[in-house]
């Protein structure tokens, strides 16, 4: 379990994490410049990183200190979501630095190792590290070697020393282990951070707040009520320069397995104990175990994967996934997959759980929904349903999650339409976090990043947490191989996927536009 | 502001400016708009409203009122309004720019506003508009689809927009445009521009005498405005009255122009069949000026509207009243089609029969 200062528990307002060098490897690389480096900005422009940190570059191009903080200046103004001014970037940049070096060579960690004491001197550091894997998985496992030969897994004098592992981490249940293996060698579990950026959302971290902090909608929240949950992922971009990485993933690694999954424990997870690391994960991992995922004949029709094919997006031409640069002209791989699931336990046996997630759709969106049953009868009708009475002729009510964009909730319900008839419409119920804050919530990446630096892993994943949904996602592409299992199909880009994904849903249901 | 509470003026705010059209960077703007929107209108508090995605084609021309049914629908039913104009040749193939129309609450007490985003198409670019209202649509809302245009039911471009479209409103102006294809489940308002003949004749027929009358007619007579062809509005009052009482086959017809047979399928009763008649009205105002239906007796139902349509003059067996209707105008009409969940089943059997007469009428 991880240890907090108990002091710290408890402070009025937010208070700054420990000061702290942060190691960056994979510096250069777009991670880097487009999240982290901006979130570290504003986590300090909130005061939520403590002036005295540090921040240490860690790649294999050779570069200046000055030109390093040049080039970070230059994205945070890109990519901050505030203002780069002059003053509060010179006092940010003032610890910045970099460090030049080869993953696999030893030498490079000793040098880092030497670095990081001289800034714990010079800064009045106490040995705090956290270490940010922002490289591809390839080279992990090198970094966790070099890390542990410099002895830097295990920071003295009081400090903590922590690891921030990216996604994806591994491509399948065996790589996983490995990994895990790897990093259990050097690191122990409380010290491990594997990072999904879908949890630092203000939203997704919402579900919790909204059901367990709210007496109405907890009790709604079950198979006695809720007719099925869907779950879509929408992007509208394609590969967009990752088709090296994202050929080899599909939609099933790079989503399913990791956003999907997270998403769908948050909505189905009992109430934990208590709202701490272990206590929320051993919830998520109870559901991970109740999951079932199509299998076998079935998942002939409970799996639609898909690639998508020319098309137009937003009013412009795109080209079709096998024409993207990069991509092999016969590539196997989906960009789209529509599944149902069930969570078999106590309380949403019989409910089926669709989730859908795919690249060039409409529109960029994700959305948690849950759909509730209908009323037994209709009452409130002119008769110009052929439904009649039976409740099928309205709109069930719909508990909208919405992760992105629009970030909210809306409830949709019947209303009466005013005047003299008794016509039911429906209408919605909107909270916007952007009207009702009035600020625009900090992004996933500062979340998560402020969260480590404290040492909270609530929102982190646990190594059985990984290790299971990739079993999950294993079993489920253990299909795609059989002549029985489902085939590849082909969508236009632009369109919402192929027919047979927006029939899966089932008579009576329909996907929600998102 | 100088707005009258409750009153028609519109206040508008710019969100992006004309360009190539860019979704995300629309979306973005917009977004800011509204953080600022309250600061735009001096302090005023702005509300957004919202309960649909409505697209509106606008061929070239569009037909008249096409502009004012737009601007009452925002008013009174709030929707993302999805203006879909063509443009000239030589620029982008869509182009757009995006901002919000605001009224007065009615109370006085701030702003309702809505979204409004023009997208301008370069001919030859037409394939393009279903993919960018697809992905303009706002989530978890109906999408409306408002082709006012019969013109517009032919083109490629609808038949994508509507397959996507919730409801789909459409407007047949003559029989032509009746038999075209159209969406299953689409909505005419031909159809709603009877609306107040079909209450009157329904009210008629409370009298059990009129409404023998009405099933035993052998001669339908509708008045119509103007001096042309009958409106598809027209045909379909005829279509309706012939398919209520049983007739929807069409027999030829030797008589004049303006008018067809219609026939109780497996009947050959002595009123098994009923004439069909349409009679210009030139001169007064344009639309259905009324409806009446014979027997062989030569016993009459009666219902025509006033000029200004506010009411219905009602005669028939049992004597004559007058029924005062409530202002509808087409911007209502709209409205209510909206909101009606499906099509009445009347509608499909009157159409039906509609088409049926368009054709005799026409060959």
């Amino acid at each position: 379990m991880t240890q907090r200062n108990p002091f710290t528990d408890r402070l009025d307002g937010d208070a700054a994490a420990a000061p702290c060098t942060v190691v960056i490897f994979g510096a250069s690389g777009d991670l880097t410049s487009r999240k982290l480096v901006p979130a570290l900005f504003n986590l300090h422009l909130d005061g939520l990183l403590d002036p005295a940190s540090a921040i240490v570059g860690f790649a294999r191009r050779e570069m200046s200190n000055d030109a390093f903080r040049g080039q970070l200046r230059e994205v945070a103004a890109k990519h901050s979501r505030r203002p780069v001014e002059s003053d509060t970037w010179d006092r940010f940049a003032s610890g910045i630095e970099y460090e030049v070096g080869d993953f696999a060579d030893a030498a490079a960690y000793r040098r880092l190792a030497e670095r990081l004491e001289r800034i714990d001197r010079e800064r009045g550091l106490r040995g705090h590290r956290l270490f940010y894997l922002a490289t591809p998985p390839s080279s992990y496992v090198p970094i966790l070697a070099g890390l542990g030969g410099a002895g830097l897994s295990h920071a003295g004098g009081g400090g903590f020393a922590r690891i921030v592992i990216e996604k994806p981490y591994g491509r399948d249940l065996d790589s996983a282990r490995t990994l895990n293996r790897a990093v259990g060698t050097v690191f122990e579990e409380s010290q491990v951070y594997r990072i999904d950026h879908y949890l630092g959302k203000e939203t997704v971290q919402n579900i919790l707040v909204f059901r367990l902090g709210n007496g109405i909608f907890e009790p709604l929240w079950n198979r006695r009520y809720v007719d099925h949950v869907q779950i879509t992922v929408a992007e509208s971009i394609g590969v967009e320069g990752r088709a090296g990485y994202y050929d080899q993933a599909g939609v099933l690694r790079d989503m399913l397995q990791n956003h999907l999954l997270q998403l769908l424990c948050l909505v189905a997870m009992e109430p934990p104990v208590r709202f701490e690391a272990d206590a929320v994960r051993d919830e998520k991992v109870k559901v991970l175990r109740a999951l079932r995922m199509p299998a076998g004949a079935a998942a002939a029709h409970e799996v639609v994967r898909a690639q998508y094919a020319a098309g137009l997006v937003g009013g412009a031409p795109v080209p079709g996934y096998r024409e993207e640069p990069g991509v092999a002209g016969d590539s196997g791989t989906e960009t789209f997959l529509a599944i149902r699931a069930e969570v078999e336990n106590w309380r949403w046996a019989g409910v089926p759980f669709f989730l859908r997630s795919g690249k060039r759709l409409p529109r960029r969106a994700t959305e948690i929904a849950l759909v509730y049953r209908r009323p037994p009868l209709l009452f409130f009708r002119d008769g110009d349903t052929p439904a009649g009475r039976r409740g099928e002729g309205i709109e069930p009510n719909v508990l909208a999650l919405r992760i992105q964009p629009d970030e909210g909730i809306s409830l949709s319900f019947g209303s009466k339409l005013p005047g003299q008839k008794m016509q039911v419409e429906d209408v919605r119920m909107d909270f916007l976090y952007a009207t009702s804050f009035g600020s625009d919530p900090p992004e996933a990446y500062e979340h998560l990043l402020l969260d480590a630096l404290e040492g909270d892993s609530t929102l982190f994943a646990r190594r059985d947490e990984v290790e299971i949904a990739w079993g999950l996602a294993d079993g489920l592409r253990a299909t795609w191989g059989d002549d029985s299992g489902p085939p590849l199909l082909s969508y236009p880009a632009g369109s919402w996927g192929p027919a047979e994904g927006t029939a899966l849903i089932g008579p009576g249901r329909r996907w929600r536009r998102v | 502001m100088s707005l009258a509470a409750g009153g028609t003026e519109r206040v508008t705010l710019a969100g992006s400016a004309g360009g190539p059209l860019d979704v995300e960077r629309l979306e973005r703007d917009l977004a800011s708009m509204w953080k600022a929107a309250s600061d735009r209108t001096g302090g005023t508090a702005v509300s957004r409203a919202c309960s649909s995605t409505l697209i509106a084609l606008f061929p070239p021309p569009a037909p008249p009122g096409t502009e004012e049914i737009v601007a009452a629908l925002s008013r009174r039913h709030p929707c993302r309004v999805l203006r879909v104009e063509r443009g000239d040749a030589g620029g982008p193939p869509l182009t757009a720019s995006a901002g919000a129309v605001c009224h007065l609450r009615g109370d006085g007490q701030g702003l309702i506003c809505t979204e409004e985003i023009r997208i301008v198409v370069a001919p030859g670019a037409e394939e393009r508009i279903p993919s960018a209202v697809r992905s303009l649509s706002l989530g978890g809302l109906p999408v409306v689809l408002l082709a006012l245009d019969p013109a517009a039911l032919a083109t490629r471009e609808f038949a994508a927009t509507a397959a996507d479209a919730h409801c789909v409103v459409v407007e047949s102006a003559s029989a032509r445009d009746l038999v075209a294809e159209r969406p299953a489940g689409a909505r005419d308002l031909a159809w709603s521009h009877g609306a107040a003949l079909r209450r009157a004749l329904a009210v008629a027929a409370d009298d059990r005498t009129a409404a023998q009358v009405l099933e035993q007619s052998v001669r339908i007579e509708v008045q119509y405005g103007g001096d042309g062809a009958p409106p598809a509005a027209a045909l379909l009052l005829a279509g309706w009255v012939a398919a209520v009482s049983g007739r929807t086959a069409i027999g030829r017809d030797e008589a004049p122009p303006r008018a067809a047979t219609v026939r109780r399928p497996a009947s050959t009763g002595s009123a098994s069949a009923a004439r069909c008649e349409f009679h210009p009205r030139p001169g007064g105002p344009s639309g259905l000026r009324g409806i009446a239906a014979f027997d062989e007796g030569g016993r009459r139902v009666q219902a025509t509207l006033d000029a200004g349509a506010h009411a219905a003059a009602i005669e028939g067996p049992a004597g004559t009243w007058r029924m005062t209707l409530r202002p509808r105008d087409r911007a209502d009409e709209v409205i209510e089609e909206i909101h009606r969940h499906l099509p009445p089943p009347a509608f499909a059997a009157a159409l039906a029969c509609a088409r049926a007469l368009g054709r005799s009428l026409e060959a």
